[in-house]
């Protein structure tokens, strides 16, 4: 079965590039507008596979949504990568401190980023 | 026999390693040969013959080789005489063993010889048999007993004598195999080394000629000794465990840290290798100097062992790309001063207000990111690409750092305005607030007026309009800014329709009110009007309208952005603002939430919109202009956002005129009665 990629990103744009590109290398993809709606869709389905989260985002950030992901025991081991702009170097270690798997700078290449999911997930 | 004796005889050059083997050697034989003396004593001893003609024997046979050991500089020199030294030790040993083991005595020449192997030199091993040769042919002759401890016939001489030949050759052989393969495998190895470091000093000349940088770093970071004289010179020296980060930041502190985490993400192993290599910097500055970066991994069984850092100088570069940006942002602002002075100029000196402001290190937060945004979208509509730019890319790094904005990015945006005011000031030259402009038309309905009766008062006030601006020219220039607007967006061409009326509006005090209005114009394209397939699919014409306006109703004047989008989409705006937790439950609360900042609901960011910053700008300057604002959207049909202020004629700042009036004519239309408001 594919595997299930959550797109967690305040833009729509992102979202279509990355999950069509995804889509297209055979993930089944959810996609969120914000931290808030991104632990929804976590807690809806359970067979989400890894995250991938942008940190600059409306109502709830990336970094609030991945404190309170890891703070949940059931979803402690669900890879995270955060997506964030070039220079933040704080915000970088605090999401790695927070448990961030890896993270990603905007703008990226798609298929680079296809490539690091399959490395991430596996299949 | 030729061959035989480069068999035997070795080639003339001696190694470092050979000598300092030989030297080994030498020391260890002469030490063992100077042991003799206590053992010789006691083989007497045994034996029943004289012990003290054992010790004078031996240390008559060790003066030659220790005064050889002293004087000799040739090592292989020495190593023939020890060979010479142990036969007469085998000499002195079947002399003094006389008695009945004196002929197993003899097996000590056989031991012997064979141990000179190790000189690696079968000239020792020659000298040794040719020694005992000679010494039991002449003993033999002369002293028998010296030898033999029975009446041996010549022929025992002789068979010892091929025993010894046999030995020597398998000797010789062990000799120089040992020296071919063992001591001369050094000399190929040395000479090929040597022929290396030839080619590494080559190789290291023209690394160090060329004008790029290079450096070798460690998957921890560390950077290796290895580099090249130039990168040596922009980094420094070999530091062992310094980091290549902390090497670049010395040049230039503030990417530091972001050097290393990036550098982690390799360590890491999580993301793809050329992923998280393209994730390091690429540039890198110090001082005035650019360099640019470029990462060569160097893979080993698919593990990064290495990485080579190849850094060039490509400052001269830079400023050549940055020269053309500047020279084509100044043949627009040529264009634009050309078509629209006048609006250049109130651009100009809005936006040096609004520079003014931001770089002011007190204005933080909300309004440094509105008077950001606004900056960033009046220079986009003037061309000036490079500032625009410059304030996208500012506007995204407040909104990641929470709104604060660094000292060195203050002092790079007054730098390029700087420039820029610099460049229209000299296309300006020095008088442009000192010149009154006025068209042909205007001037001679003046002089007209002068020629006939008109009043004096109403003359005054005509020439004082001068410094007025028409609602036509307004709207004419916020027209074209739509269009522009328009295009960049993908919004094909716009059937941009302006309705003036005859109303006269004070530049300086309505300035900051039209440079706000830009928002509601990104906003009624950006958002309103839909892309041209969009549009043909849901029955409209191809091209969106916006209609701009200024009417007077009764006292009040009324300045309108119409156009005939998609509306508002009310639920979105619903939705959006319950998240964002503002009131949400009337149309009059939905309406407010259009104007509070940060609320967009629009999917993406441009370069001119996105951000819900505008629409709270112009409703607070309207405000504050004693204005009010009303919407009016129909989703599907258009939006309507109309600016209204009340009791225009009590404003110094606006006129509404007519043609010059003639005192004996009676019919003057509305608009001249109340001519100055």
């Amino acid at each position: 079965m594919a595997a299930t990629v959550l797109v967690v990103d305040d833009s729509r744009a992102i979202r279509q590039q990355v999950g069509d590109a995804l889509a297209t290398a055979g993930y089944s993809i959810l996609e969120a507008e914000d931290g808030v709606q991104g632990l929804l869709r976590i807690s809806e389905q359970p067979d989400i596979a890894m995250v991938i989260c942008d940190i600059n985002m409306p109502h709830m950030n990336g970094l609030e949504m991945l404190a309170k992901l890891k703070a949940d025991p059931s979803n402690a081991a669900l890879p995270v990568l955060m997506l964030t702009t070039e220079g933040k170097a704080d915000l970088i270690q605090q999401a790695k401190r927070s448990g961030a798997k890896g993270w990603i700078v905007k703008p990226f290449k798609v298929d680079q980023l296809v490539a690091a999911v399959r490395k991430i997930v596996g299949r | 026999m030729k061959r035989l004796i480069s068999y035997l005889v070795l080639p003339v050059e001696i190694s470092a390693f050979e000598r300092q083997y030989l030297a080994r050697m030498n020391r260890i034989a002469l030490i063992f040969f100077f042991c003799h003396i206590p053992v010789f004593i006691g083989v007497a001893a045994l034996a029943g013959t004289s012990p003290t003609r054992a010790a004078i024997l031996t240390l008559l046979a060790l003066i030659g080789p220790a005064v050889a050991y002293k004087t000799l500089q040739n090592p292989r020199h020495l190593s023939v005489v020890f060979g010479f030294t142990a036969m007469c030790m085998g000499g002195i040993l079947v002399h003094i063993g006389q008695g009945s083991m004196q002929i197993e005595m003899h097996f000590y020449f056989f031991v012997l010889i064979a141990l000179l192997a190790v000189f690696a030199n079968p000239l020792a091993i020659v000298t040794a048999a040719v020694t005992v040769a000679l010494h039991h042919l002449t003993l033999y002759l002369l002293l028998p007993r010296s030898v033999f401890n029975y009446d041996a016939s010549i022929w025992a001489v002789v068979v010892h004598f091929v025993f010894v030949i046999l030995e020597s050759v398998a000797a010789c052989f062990v000799a120089r195999s040992f020296f071919d393969n063992v001591i001369g495998l050094e000399k190929i190895v040395q000479s090929r080394t040597n022929a290396l470091s030839d080619r590494n000093r080559d190789m290291r000349l023209v690394l160090d000629n060329v004008g790029q940088g290079f450096l070798t770093i460690e998957p921890n970071g560390t950077v290796s000794a290895e580099r090249s004289a130039i990168a040596a010179r922009w980094v420094g020296g070999y530091v062992p465990g310094k980091k290549i980060w902390e090497h670049l930041g010395e040049l230039d502190s503030a990417g530091a840290d972001w050097f290393r985490v990036a550098w982690d993400s390799i360590a890491d192993d999580v993301l793809p290798l050329d992923m998280s290599i393209d994730q390091l910097p690429r540039r890198w500055t110090a001082g005035k100097t650019t360099f640019s970066l470029e990462y060569r991994p160097l893979i080993v069984d698919g593990r990064l062992t290495q990485m080579l850092l190849v850094m060039s100088d490509v400052s001269a570069q830079l400023e050549r790309e940055q020269s053309e940006i500047e020279q084509r942002d100044f043949m627009r602002l040529f264009q634009c001063l050309l078509k629209d002075k006048k609006g250049l100029l109130e651009f100009f000196s809005e936006a040096d207000d609004l520079v003014s402001k931001i770089v002011t290190p007190e204005v933080t937060g909300p309004e440094l990111r509105r008077l950001v945004h606004t900056l960033k979208g009046n220079c986009a509509l003037f061309g000036l690409s490079a500032l625009a730019a410059f304030c996208h890319d500012l506007e995204s790094n407040l909104l990641d750092a929470g709104g604060a904005m660094t000292g060195s990015k203050r002092e790079q945006l007054g730098r390029i305005w700087g420039l820029f005011a610099s460049n229209l000031r000299s296309l300006l030259g020095s008088d442009r607030a000192d010149r009154v402009e006025v068209d042909q038309t205007e001037y001679a309905a003046v002089l007209d007026a002068l020629d006939g009766n008109a009043a004096r008062e109403e003359i005054a006030l005509r020439i004082k309009t001068w410094q007025f601006e028409t609602a036509r020219t307004r709207l004419t220039r916020i027209a074209e800014q739509t269009r522009a607007i328009g295009s960049r967006l993908g919004k094909g061409s716009l059937n941009v329709v302006i309705e003036p009326n005859d109303v006269l509006l004070f530049p300086e005090s309505w300035s900051a009110f039209w440079s706000s209005f830009t928002h509601a114009i990104r906003n009624a394209v950006d958002h309103g009007i839909e892309s041209p397939e969009e549009r043909l699919a849901v029955g409209k014409p191809r091209e969106g309208q916006i209609r701009l306006t200024t009417k007077l109703l009764d006292d009040e004047l009324w300045v309108e952005i119409a156009d005939d989008g998609r509306g508002i989409a009310w639920n979105l705006v619903r939705e959006r603002a319950a998240a964002a937790g503002l009131p949400h439950e009337s149309r009059e609360a939905l309406v407010e939430a259009l104007f509070h900042d940060g609320l967009t609901t629009k999917g993406e960011i441009s370069e001119f919109s996105g951000r819900g910053i505008g629409m709270g700008a112009v409703r607070a300057i309207c405000r504050k202009m004693g204005g009010s604002v009303q919407i009016t959207s129909t989703e599907g049909k258009g939006t309507c956002l109309s600016f209204r202020w009340s009791n225009v004629h009590d404003r110094l700042d606006a006129l509404v005129l007519g043609p010059i009036s003639s005192p004996t004519i009676e019919n003057q239309t509305q608009e001249a009665e109340g001519h100055l408001q």
